[in-house]
């Protein structure tokens, strides 16, 4: 199997699974209406698990996401590295530094 | 089915018609980008359509532009967002109008800088079955445009084809389906960089971003379905008038707020 092969696999399924995450988040953020939740009712607490679980899925789906397009460059240097380009392989791990870079942001708020 | 990602009709349905602020529209658009992003390329780097040299080192410059666009986009106020959005809809509008369609360069044509970092590229055209060679020049000003493409998409949350394959195939002379390829590699990349950056600083709402996310990527593969069944030139015709009307839009939000 070519490593563009493998690259491929990890990009359709990474995203295939991240969907699926996030559908699954999103369907249990529909199902629960949010607004119940700050009565005092005896829906309050299965709304409130329903909406929170809905949420941490949603959130690990779109962050999932975010590590299959970093994972698509960690590959990239294996394949440049294994081709001997050295330098195209440091562009890469560059490149993803860059992007985590933007995690600083949080800094900035 | 038009060859973009979707943030440049997302971002402005979602202020338009759903009252979503700004900003969050932009964080839910960055991973909707994100996701189409990953299942496109997977098709493309299989049928080794994507120049992964050219898509790495050019994705660097787009991160740095991003990461430039979104200093822009959360210092800025949002009247300056709508307009420049309305600004870069009426751009994008033309661009699909001109459809410049440029001529593959030889490869060797970008001297030392493509040899040196092995850009130039190859792949098997399956409509004439034919090996197409190719090489890359003007690079510094293909690097510049780059950057620039990058700062639009981490400004607006939008992936920045529109501007990098007309860069790629009239500047640069990289043949149409691999500069739409290694464009689509680079979206995604560009958007990660936006996406962490707004889900860090609070402006991914999950009930937003998650149902938008499944939309446009359901919506994608069934437009890549309908693609070939419908008439190129209606669409684009359709599809250019929507991206006056959003800038209409878009530009009266800007002056109103």
């Amino acid at each position: 199997m070519t490593m563009e092969r493998i690259m491929a696999g990890f990009m359709r399924y990474g995203a295939f699974a991240s969907i699926g995450l996030t559908a699954g988040g999103s369907l249990l953020l529909l199902m629960s209406d949010p607004h119940p939740i700050f009565s005092v009712s005896e829906r309050a607490c299965p709304n409130l698990c329903m909406s929170s679980t809905g949420a941490i899925l949603t959130l690990l789906g779109l962050m999932m996401l975010i590590l299959v397009s970093i994972g698509r460059l960690l590959l990239c240097s294996v394949l440049f590295l294994s081709q001997d380009e050295t330098h195209m392989a440091r562009i890469s791990m560059a490149t993803v530094l860059l992007v985590l870079a933007s995690a600083l942001f949080r800094l900035l708020s | 089915m038009m060859g973009v990602g979707g943030g440049i009709i997302l971002v402005p349905v979602l202020t338009s018609l759903l009252s979503v602020p700004i900003r969050v529209a932009i964080g839910a658009s960055m991973f909707a980008v994100v996701a189409t992003s990953s299942a496109a390329s997977a098709v493309y780097v299989r049928e080794k359509l994507t120049n992964l040299s050219l898509g790495v080192l050019f994705s660097g410059l787009t991160v740095l532009g991003a990461l430039l666009g979104v200093l822009a986009g959360i210092t800025s106020p949002s009247a300056v967002i709508y307009l420049v959005f309305s600004f870069v809809l009426l751009c994008a509008a033309w661009l699909m109008f001109r459809r410049h369609k440029g001529r593959a360069s030889p490869v060797g044509s970008g001297g030392f800088l493509e040899q040196s970092l092995r850009l130039s590229g190859a792949f098997e055209d399956a409509a004439t079955g034919e090996i197409v060679e190719y090489g890359v020049r003007r690079i510094p000003l293909g690097a510049l445009g780059m950057v620039l493409a990058g700062l639009i998409s981490g400004m607006l949350g939008i992936g920045g084809g529109i501007f990098q394959v007309p860069v790629m195939d009239a500047v640069m002379g990289i043949p149409i389906k691999a500069a739409t390829a290694t464009s689509n590699f680079m979206m995604g990349i560009t958007a990660a960089t936006g996406a962490i950056a707004y889900l860090v600083m609070g402006y991914v709402h999950p009930e937003i971003a998650g149902p938008v996310v499944v939309g446009v990527f359901l919506g994608s593969g069934l437009g890549a379905r309908v693609m070939p069944h419908v008439r190129d030139s209606r669409l684009r015709c359709l599809f250019i008038g929507m991206l006056v009307i959003l800038a209409v839009v878009m530009a009266r939000k800007g002056v109103s707020s």
